[in-house]
């Protein structure tokens, strides 16, 4: 278990729809109404961290996940 | 919502529809031959598409990636380590990919000119600026293990001058006598109708993953090249095989999503609900056990049952639906026990700690986990020749939208169909609008536009049409058919189909985009469901419970489909046997 969280700020998010346009699983969705991308359902989500990297205003933090830098070689090989 | 109107058609010597691999290997390769090559995706560039999440060049174990090598020798196939004739020998009785399993009805040269060329266009990469095109599976970032080839891809396309359009719909193709001169669609940023022209067209879109319920593929993986090309009159092929994977979580607050190859993985182990080991016994009675199997627990998975894991990988399928429709299963599902898998075996290349993100609402260490085979990719699609030409001039398919799948089939098919397509864009005459063109254009417009002034109601609510589909298609036309539920499959379809469709509507283009979605997914569940009803034998990913035997003797054939005036038309061809022949 991870103490995962996601987080989406929406006054810094200016609609440009991107995150939603990546997101594999419509985790991230786009409210075409209040132009915001919004959480639909974070439970899908990947942790692809492609939402995070298109986004340009730096809306999107992911906390608490593993990444690659978590790639280590244990010893007890088999 | 309005919609303006396209001012003039854009021009191209060279048209590519997707940018996934395959899309842009063609379109790259178009481009190095000189020509003007422009690629179009519904989406943003590269990163939607589902090759952004496969791993399938990393397939091969170089010494560099051995500390990294967790389980036995065998975990990853080397499915491409061998003589020519040796990966040939093994794509033929498995598939144009990696132990999916539908033995001898490919096009042997496609294969050939897989076996040949696989290896070159993967080092290939390089000269892209992929930094390391062969270590997806252990070193580099977890899940999204193409963006680190594809987004080199598509700036290196750019800088030899490529042209791109993203967030592009390509709805439709303009076809004039035989020939593919162009195609037409809506812009979602600039708000208005797209119409190109082009010499020659790609069509790179992908598979149809989406149309199943339980499937990993990417949201906007529906079968939009399939349906586009059906409508234009092309022929397609072998929609009855689809390729499934066992590993997909099934489980209430984790993603839908396939665990990735791993030494965590690897290392659990397969139960019913009974908490029988069933999958011992179903590849006994199947004869697909390694000679060295041990049957022990307490070795990982390529060890206990002595083979390569992903040439397991439709026997695990089709033992898992077996327990599931038999009984044995648990809420549609069967279980990983991973309780005894040491902590630190997930940390050892990046397909484990990718699977520690998805299960991190879940307790794996007290608990064994739901999972369940879920549809991955089309092994069939739009039918082309060795050169990936398509049954119509001018047009060109290559990747999971063409006659294969996976990634070593999306590089090679991407290079040959956008070298053979330039060759054709050459020698062409340019492609023209006529009258009864842009009176055809004028209607498809029309039609669009009615769609946006619909009013929005229940019964044409988009996404909930999509989920219909979805559970039909799961519940009768899935990983084992009978003649019954696919008739009823059908049957559910062309309800929808009926009822449905017609009450569409789309708020704004993005809707727009989800309703040609529908639309395409309706006709692709068609045909496979279709295909798989024609094909009354059991091969390979094509499991019927009423035909459960390989029958070489009436259908050493492929399932060819095209539409025609009175609907759907299904016939055979014989495979061409030129170099082998099953026993």
């Amino acid at each position: 278990m991870l103490d995962f969280k996601y987080e989406l700020q929406e006054e810094k998010c200016i609609g440009c729809e991107k995150c939603a346009e990546v997101c594999p699983t419509l985790a991230i969705d786009f409210d075409s109404e209040k132009k915001k991308a919004f959480v639909l359902d974070i439970d899908q989500c990947l942790v692809c961290h492609q939402c995070l990297e298109v986004c340009p205003v730096e809306a999107i933090s992911i906390k608490g996940a593993l990444w690659q830098e978590d790639i280590r070689i244990s010893k007890s090989k088999n | 919502m309005k919609i303006n109107d396209s001012k003039k058609p854009i021009e191209t010597d060279v048209l590519v529809i997707g940018s996934g691999m395959a899309g842009l290997r063609a379109a790259i390769e178009a481009k190095r031959s000189g020509l003007n090559v422009l690629l179009v995706d519904k989406s943003l560039l590269g990163r939607a598409s589902s090759s952004i999440y496969a791993g399938g060049l990393g397939l091969e174990i170089l010494p560099k990636h051995l500390p990294y090598h967790g389980a036995g020798k065998e975990k990853f196939a080397s499915y491409f380590n061998g003589t020519i004739e040796e990966v040939f020998k093994k794509m033929l009785e498995e598939g144009v990919s990696i132990g999916w399993g539908y033995p001898y009805i490919d096009n042997q040269r496609i294969l050939m000119t897989v076996a040949c060329d696989y290896k070159l266009r993967q080092e290939e990469l390089r000269d892209f600026g992929v930094e390391d095109p062969y270590s997806q599976h252990f070193i580099g970032r977890p899940i999204s293990m193409g963006v680190p080839i594809i987004l080199p891809m598509i700036d290196y396309f750019k800088k030899i001058g490529g042209k791109t359009i993203e967030k592009t719909v390509i709805t439709d193709l303009i076809r004039q006598g035989d020939r593919i001169i162009g195609v037409i669609g809506f812009d979602m940023d600039r708000k208005r109708f797209v119409v190109i022209l082009a010499k020659a067209t790609i069509m790179a879109t992908g598979g149809c993953a989406q149309v199943y319920k339980k499937t990993h593929a990417p949201t906007r993986i529906t079968g939009d090249g399939y349906a586009m090309a059906y409508r234009a009159g092309a022929e397609l092929w072998e929609m009855e095989l689809v390729a499934f994977d066992n590993w997909t979580i099934a489980e209430p607050g984790c993603p839908q999503w396939w665990i990735p190859f791993s030494y965590g993985r690897v290392s659990g182990k397969l139960r019913n609900a009974l908490g029988e080991p069933f999958f011992e016994k179903y590849a006994k009675e199947n004869k697909c056990l390694g000679p060295k199997a041990t049957l022990d627990d307490n070795d990982v998975m390529d060890i206990r049952y002595g083979k390569a894991l992903t040439e397991l990988n439709y026997y695990f399928w089709r033992a898992c639906s077996k327990e599931i429709r038999e009984g044995r299963g648990d809420q549609s599902a069967v279980l990983l026990d991973l309780r005894d898998v040491p902590e630190e075996r997930w940390y050892y290349e990046n397909d484990g700690i990718a699977t520690l993100n998805l299960l991190r609402n879940f307790d794996w260490q007290k608990k064994p986990l739901h999972i369940s085979p879920a549809d991955e990719n089309m092994a069939g699609g739009i039918y082309t020749d060795e050169y990936f030409k398509t049954s119509l001039e001018g047009f060109y398919a290559a990747g999971e939208a063409g006659p294969g799948q996976a990634l070593p089939f999306c590089i090679v098919s991407g290079a040959c169909s956008g070298r053979y397509a330039s060759w054709y864009a050459r020698e062409a005459g340019p492609a023209e609008l006529r009258d009864e063109d842009i009176k055809w254009i004028d209607k498809m417009q029309e039609e669009a536009r009615k769609l946006l002034r619909s009013e929005p109601n229940d019964m044409g609510d988009p996404r909930g049409i999509k989920k219909d589909i979805k559970e039909t298609m799961w519940a009768c036309v899935g990983t084992l058919r009978t003649e019954d539920e696919l008739r009823k499959g059908l049957q559910n379809l062309e309800r929808i189909e009926k009822e449905r469709l017609s009450k569409l509507y789309a708020k704004d283009l993005r809707d727009l985009r989800e309703v040609y979605e529908v639309i395409n997914m309706v006709m692709v569940s068609k045909m496979i469901a279709e295909s798989a009803r024609f094909r009354t034998e059991s091969r390979g990913l094509h499991q019927r419970l009423d035909y459960p035997k390989e029958d070489n003797v009436n259908w050493l054939r492929n399932v060819i489909l095209q539409a025609s005036e009175g609907g759907m038309r299904l016939f055979t061809r014989p495979v061409n046997l030129i170099w082998e022949k099953p026993d």
